[in-house]
């Protein structure tokens, strides 16, 4: 299922890929794997992730019912 | 302290303990060795005149004994004054071609070896007792055919014998001095020799490991970078490569065995099962871009990649035309070269359609998040 919090999350702070792949240590197609619902990462990674955009867990990451 | 611990630094000081001690251990092991029975070294000149056809002397014989049986281990070597590698040696400089016989104290034929130069470094099981070698020298091809056919090998493979000599390029007349070179010893020494270089490899990987540990304390030297994903797909990867590399190892061995198929000989067919499992396991990564580290650039990769892939083509391309590729039905040992070729253009190829993929997947995203905005 893609991730598209995270995709909007990204966008909203006019982030690339690219960029939020350097600020937390991965590569681009591994943002891109997540973001498409390719990926699921790793607790560590979403903290990572959340840390950079400014959100928590639940706001990117938990599914909505 | 730190600063003394640079890359170079250990890597130099990695080096410098692997070569240690593998010298160490190979010394260390060579003295060892039963040397009990013979050996025998020896080196001469002998000089052949030709004229109207005729070899002056025809032939020479040296001798030496054997103590205790064995396996022993003979070079032979028989080079022109002047000459220093067996390559430069045409059969157009000389008069004459050589035939080499190791013959037992009963006279049967232990060793035989012939060509202009002579070369020669085998291993052959020996008794106790005396043994000749004899050098003839062939001046005429059909002279040559019958001692080929009583001595060399059975009357099936003299023409090819024969033609391998270029009896029809050979100076006639002239005088030519060759030296020989021989020397026979036991094979424990030699095997002495190897099971150091193996120990010496163990001992160093061991001891560069603990340096490793040692000096970095930790990952600081390790240069490649993977994410969690590249992590997970290698690990994939691997599994898959190893699973083809074993089926194709044990299918086509057994089949070898059986006899059903036999594409080339037992060590080639498991160098070839390992570049598939290569081949596999690189191709997997790269598809799920978990070949390059996150530090590593990709261009450079595959220039290189294709460079190399090339190169081991141009020998493949050699062997076809002097046709070695394949000898006596089976894949010779240059198929090799065709495997890393296969290998190295399919990564190179992979990762350049890979890469322009990505480049316009990025291009796609950043419009995508325009949209969004």
């Amino acid at each position: 299922m893609k991730n598209l919090k995270l995709k909007s999350a990204r966008a909203a702070l006019d982030l690339s890929q690219q960029d939020l792949a350097d600020k937390v240590g991965v590569s681009r197609q591994t943002i891109n794997a997540i973001e498409k619902g390719d990926y699921n990462p790793t607790i560590n990674l979403c903290r990572a992730i959340c840390k950079v955009l400014g959100k928590t867990l639940d706001e990117l990451f938990w599914e909505d019912e | 302290m730190k600063e003394f611990f640079t890359k170079k630094s250990v890597a130099s000081l990695i080096a410098f303990v692997a070569l240690l001690c593998v010298f160490a251990a190979a010394a260390w092991t060579m003295s060892h060795a039963e040397r009990e029975g013979t050996e025998w070294h020896s080196d001469w000149p002998v000089t052949v005149s030709v004229k109207d056809g005729v070899a002056t002397p025809s032939q020479t014989i040296n001798e030496f004994t054997i103590i205790k049986e064995g396996q022993y281990h003979l070079t032979l070597l028989g080079l022109p004054e002047g000459v220093k590698e067996a390559s430069k040696v045409k059969t157009s400089d000389m008069g004459f071609v050589t035939t080499a016989l190791l013959l037992d104290a009963a006279g049967e034929e232990v060793f035989g070896n012939t060509g202009t130069p002579l070369q020669g470094d085998i291993s052959v099981g020996l008794k106790p007792g005396k043994y000749q070698m004899i050098f003839y020298y062939h001046t005429d091809k059909a002279a040559f055919m019958n001692f080929a056919t009583e001595w060399l090998c059975g009357s099936r493979n003299v023409e090819s014998w024969a033609r391998e000599q270029h009896f029809e390029e050979l100076q006639r007349n002239g005088s030519w001095t060759i030296h020989y070179e021989m020397s026979v010893y036991p094979d424990t020494f030699l095997d002495g020799y190897r099971i150091g270089i193996l120990f010496g490899i163990l001992i160093a990987a061991c001891v560069c490991v603990i340096l490793l540990c040692v000096v970095t304390k930790g990952n600081h030297l390790q240069s490649a970078k993977y994410d969690e994903r590249q992590e997970m797909e290698r690990g994939r990867g691997f599994r898959y490569a190893f699973a083809v590399s074993m089926m194709f190892i044990g299918g086509t061995l057994v089949c070898s065995m059986m006899g059903f198929l036999r594409p080339a000989t037992e060590q080639t067919l498991v160098a070839f099962g390992l570049l598939i499992g290569i081949t596999v396991y690189s191709s997997y990564c790269v598809l799920h871009e978990a070949y390059f580290p996150l530090n590593q650039k990709w261009l450079s990769f595959v220039v290189v990649t294709f460079f190399v892939g090339l190169i081991n083509l141009a020998f493949v391309i050699f062997d076809i035309i002097n046709g070695t590729l394949i000898v006596d039905g089976q894949l010779g040992d240059g198929s090799l070269n065709l495997g890393c070729a296969i290998m190295l253009l399919t990564i190179g190829s992979l990762s350049l359609f890979k890469y322009l993929a990505n480049k316009r997947q990025a291009l796609e995203t950043e419009e995508e998040d325009e949209e969004m905005e």
